[in-house]
């Protein structure tokens, strides 16, 4: 049985590259954990440096339908991807 | 080497698409080759021409689709054309795009539901619903307003809202909407006139994303039943508030723990609480009653009720404490008030004074007593007086024979005042038992009012003066009651000044005319005053002093001026009192003059005349005044025959009619015990003979044979006990008037 309290992180980390390649580097990797992502079996987080992306990929996840999270970390931005997310404070 | 030129010339050619291919001359024998080589040099160029455009193509579709997704364009040095296949944005953009469809098309999905749902509750909700622009056009609106606002028959949509619902211009420029086009913020009116209607209001804006208004949803709910339910509900309270007020009974109710809740104005009154001090207080503290005679606890009539469920009446011995402990009897009854469903909400405890109440009844009561101690003293008085009749004839007789000027006479003549004092005495005590109808003679009173007054003073150490008229008329009066008053009037002065003082007795005659002051007929009176120079009366006191039982004093019987008033009423008269505090009192009364000559009830004996002629019977049931009559009367001269009751006596007289020796005079009492009185007597003998000349005698004043004896059939009176001069002065008048006649 999976234990839908606590999906499976998938990290992607994309420090280095600005949009639109981490967004399209994000959007590949939804395409490939739809339905894992949909079923809550999933959550994915993006480590990016790149502030423009920071606005770019919760802009485009929302329209599929994802909740967002963005968490600022040291020296990079994290961004929560998942439906639902797990934890509180969703954009 | 032959070809080097030429190969260098394809090399160029194939790499830069602009270089000219290479010449057949350069190729020398391999222009054959070069043929072929060029052919397939410009088709590389074409393929790689196709491919230029292939990538540009896909370059800009990805950017376009990148702009759609909202993000920056591909940058040329950021993904070179072959990584750009290998990566597949459009691939990976459109997979993107199936999914964003997919959600747009499950979130379409969720707002249609959610449309449905508004519809439903727009139309589902009790009021009316009006969506208007920021220009007041009603853009939406639900069934319930069609309901409401019938009279408007155009189409709705794009109609102004002022048109469909207020129609009114003053009112157009205070529109809720306007305030919240102006505020931004959801303005409420709950009391809100809307031509004939009263409604409660909620507007609410609906913003952009800028924060500007661009519509307000307007919700109008009809409250004008509301307003006039409760208009009639607050009409009913008024109503029942002035209800409250208006009955004598006071009104409290408390909640089930005994709270007061309401309390009507009389409640106010007597419990000294007003209604706001008292709201929230418990029972107990307001309305503090007790048992009289177990004063510890107070009866807490909420509890009481509560725990019975029952009415609770306390009609006696309930006594409710004000707040300045002011303390009044009072009768209370307690009920639970009930809810629509029958629950105890509860308790209305309506109550009132019986204090005054309880006082008329306790004076009834005293007058029962008194009625009945009346009719026992009239009985003891009647034979107290046949007693004095008994001492003070024999006292006559003994001064008859005494040697006139010696000791011996004068304290007979003390001895005979002495009981003529308690004749006084025993008229009182007939004047309070049953108000003794006054036995009025002509009668000078000078002396009375002298004589009485100082008695009454005797070893008083008030000062008493007299300023009474030379020329004072006679007056019809009963001497012994009129003595009662002045001894009354005289007695109170006293008590008013136990440190001393002065009481003026003046007496004076007085006309008067038609008179709104005194309710007396016009004539000649007598003004008789008795003034002290006393504390005077209390200004609440003075209105109630000739009440019966009220008095000042502790040991007080509240009879005396009670009956004075009785007594003055009874001789026609008028009684009154004037009193300044620190400045004495003056009581008037006013009896009426006569005209009759005086006569002189204190002749003596002697004076009477000498030897008279003629037959008497006397009937009477004491032997003592039997025999006292017979004597005194035969030493006078007269034929005297004695019967016990009035048969005998008639018996006698008819004897004596037919014998041809009637008597001349007969005197009878008026009760004879178990046997016939002189009131029957008198109207036998009058059949036997209609001239007969009988001369009532008696101890009951009060009877009314005595006060008006010539309409029962006397022709004289003579209270017992009498002295033996008035006696015969009664029998001579009635024998002269015989001879006048």
């Amino acid at each position: 049985m999976t234990d839908r309290s606590k999906p499976k992180e998938i990290l992607i980390d994309t420090r280095g590259q600005v949009c639109p390649s981490t967004l399209l580097v994000t959007l590949q990797h939804l395409n490939l954990q739809k339905n894992a992502l949909r079923n809550g079996l999933v959550i994915i987080k993006i480590m990016t440096d790149h502030r423009h992306s920071t606005a770019t990929i919760p802009n485009a996840v929302k329209n599929m339908g994802y909740d967002v999270l963005v968490t600022k970390q040291k020296g990079y931005y994290e961004i929560l991807i998942g439906l639902p997310l797990p934890s509180q404070g969703l954009t | 080497m032959k070809h080097d030129k030429l190969i260098k010339a394809i090399s160029r050619a194939s790499k830069k698409t602009e270089a000219p291919l290479p010449d057949a001359k350069v190729a020398g024998d391999a222009a054959e080759l070069l043929d072929s080589i060029n052919a397939l040099i410009r088709e590389n160029r074409a393929l790689q021409c196709k491919n230029n455009k292939a990538n540009q193509y896909i370059r800009k579709k990805t950017n376009q689709l990148l702009n759609v997704i909202g993000t920056l364009p591909l940058k040329q040095e950021e993904l070179e054309d072959d990584t750009l296949i290998t990566l597949d944005p459009i691939g990976v953009v459109a997979e993107s795009f199936i999914q964003i469809l997919e959600h747009q098309r499950e979130t379409n999905k969720k707002l249609e539901l959610t449309m449905e749902e508004i519809k439903a509750i727009f139309d589902a909700v009790g009021c009316s619903v009006l969506v208007v622009d920021e220009n007041m056009h009603v853009q939406a609106y639900n069934d319930h307003a069609q309901r409401l606002f019938t009279d408007f028959r155009g189409e709705w949509k794009g109609t102004s809202c002022h048109q469909i619902v207020c129609r009114d211009t003053r009112l157009q420029q205070e529109c809720p909407f306007r305030q919240v086009l102006d505020t931004g913020q959801t303005v409420h009116f709950p009391d809100w006139p809307v031509r004939d209607r009263f409604f409660d209001i909620v507007a609410t804006p609906v913003k952009n994303k800028e924060g500007k208004v661009v519509y307000g949803v307007l919700l109008y709910h009809d409250i004008t039943f509301q307003k006039h339910a409760a208009a009639a509900i607050a009409a009913e309270k008024e109503q029942l508030a002035v209800t409250l007020r208006s009955i004598a009974e006071g009104v409290i109710t408390t909640d089930v723990d005994g709270h007061i809740v309401l309390m009507n104005r009389v409640a106010e009154q007597l419990t000294g609480w007003t209604q706001k001090e008292a709201t929230g207080q418990t029972s107990c503290e307001v309305f503090w009653i007790v048992d009289e005679k177990n004063r510890a606890t107070c009866i807490y009539l909420p509890r009481d009720v509560m725990s019975s469920g029952e009415n609770i009446a306390r009609t006696e011995d309930t006594v409710l404490i004000a707040r300045d402990g002011y303390e009044r009897l009072i009768s209370a009854n307690a009920a639970p008030i009930y809810d629509h469903d029958r629950e105890i909400v509860g308790v209305v405890m309506v109550f009132r004074d019986i204090t005054s109440e309880k006082r008329i009844e306790e004076e009834l009561l005293n007058a029962r007593r008194i009625e009945s101690l009346g009719i026992l003293a009239g009985g003891i008085a009647h034979d107290f007086n046949n007693l004095l009749t008994g001492i003070l004839g024999n006292i006559t007789l003994a001064k008859m024979t005494a040697e006139q000027g010696t000791p011996v006479v004068e304290k007979l003549t003390r001895a005979e005042k002495a009981c003529m004092r308690a004749r006084d005495l025993t008229q009182q005590l007939l004047t309070f038992s049953k108000g003794g109808a006054p036995v009025k003679k002509t009668a000078a009173i000078t002396d009375l009012l002298k004589e009485t007054a100082l008695f009454a003073l005797r070893g008083s150490n008030v000062q008493c003066h007299f300023e009474i008229a030379d020329d004072l008329s006679p007056a019809e009066i009963d001497e012994g009651q009129i003595a009662q008053v002045i001894n009354n009037l005289v007695i109170n002065a006293d008590q008013a000044m136990p440190d001393g003082g002065i009481i003026t007795v003046s007496a004076v005659n007085a006309k008067i005319r038609n008179s709104k002051r005194l309710p007396l007929k016009p004539g000649r009176y007598l003004q008789i005053t008795v003034q002290d120079t006393g504390p005077g009366i209390d200004p609440d006191n003075i209105d109630k002093i000739f009440d019966p039982y009220f008095s000042t004093k502790k040991t007080g019987s509240g009879l005396g001026l009670a009956s004075c008033y009785a007594i003055i009423k009874k001789h026609d008269g008028y009684i009154h009192v004037e009193s300044k505090k620190n400045q004495g009192a003056t009581f008037t009364f006013y009896l009426a003059a006569s005209n009759a000559p005086v006569l002189d009830y204190r002749e003596d004996v002697h004076e009477a005349g000498g030897e008279q002629t003629g037959r008497i019977l006397i009937m009477d049931d004491e032997e003592m005044i039997l025999e006292l009559s017979r004597e005194l009367l035969s030493i006078h001269g007269f034929d005297v025959a004695v019967s016990t009751d009035g048969k005998e006596a008639i018996a006698a007289y008819q004897k004596a009619l037919q014998e041809g020796n009637p008597f001349d005079v007969v005197i009878m009492d008026l009760t004879i015990p178990g046997g016939m009185g002189g009131k029957e007597a008198i109207q036998q003998l009058r059949v036997i003979d209609p001239t007969v000349k009988a001369i009532v005698s008696s101890g009951y004043s009060m009877d009314a044979a005595m006060a008006d004896f010539a309409s029962h059939g006397f022709v004289a009176v003579v209270p017992k006990p009498y002295k033996a001069g008035t006696l015969l002065r009664v029998i001579q008048e009635v024998l002269s008037a015989d001879d006048d006649s």
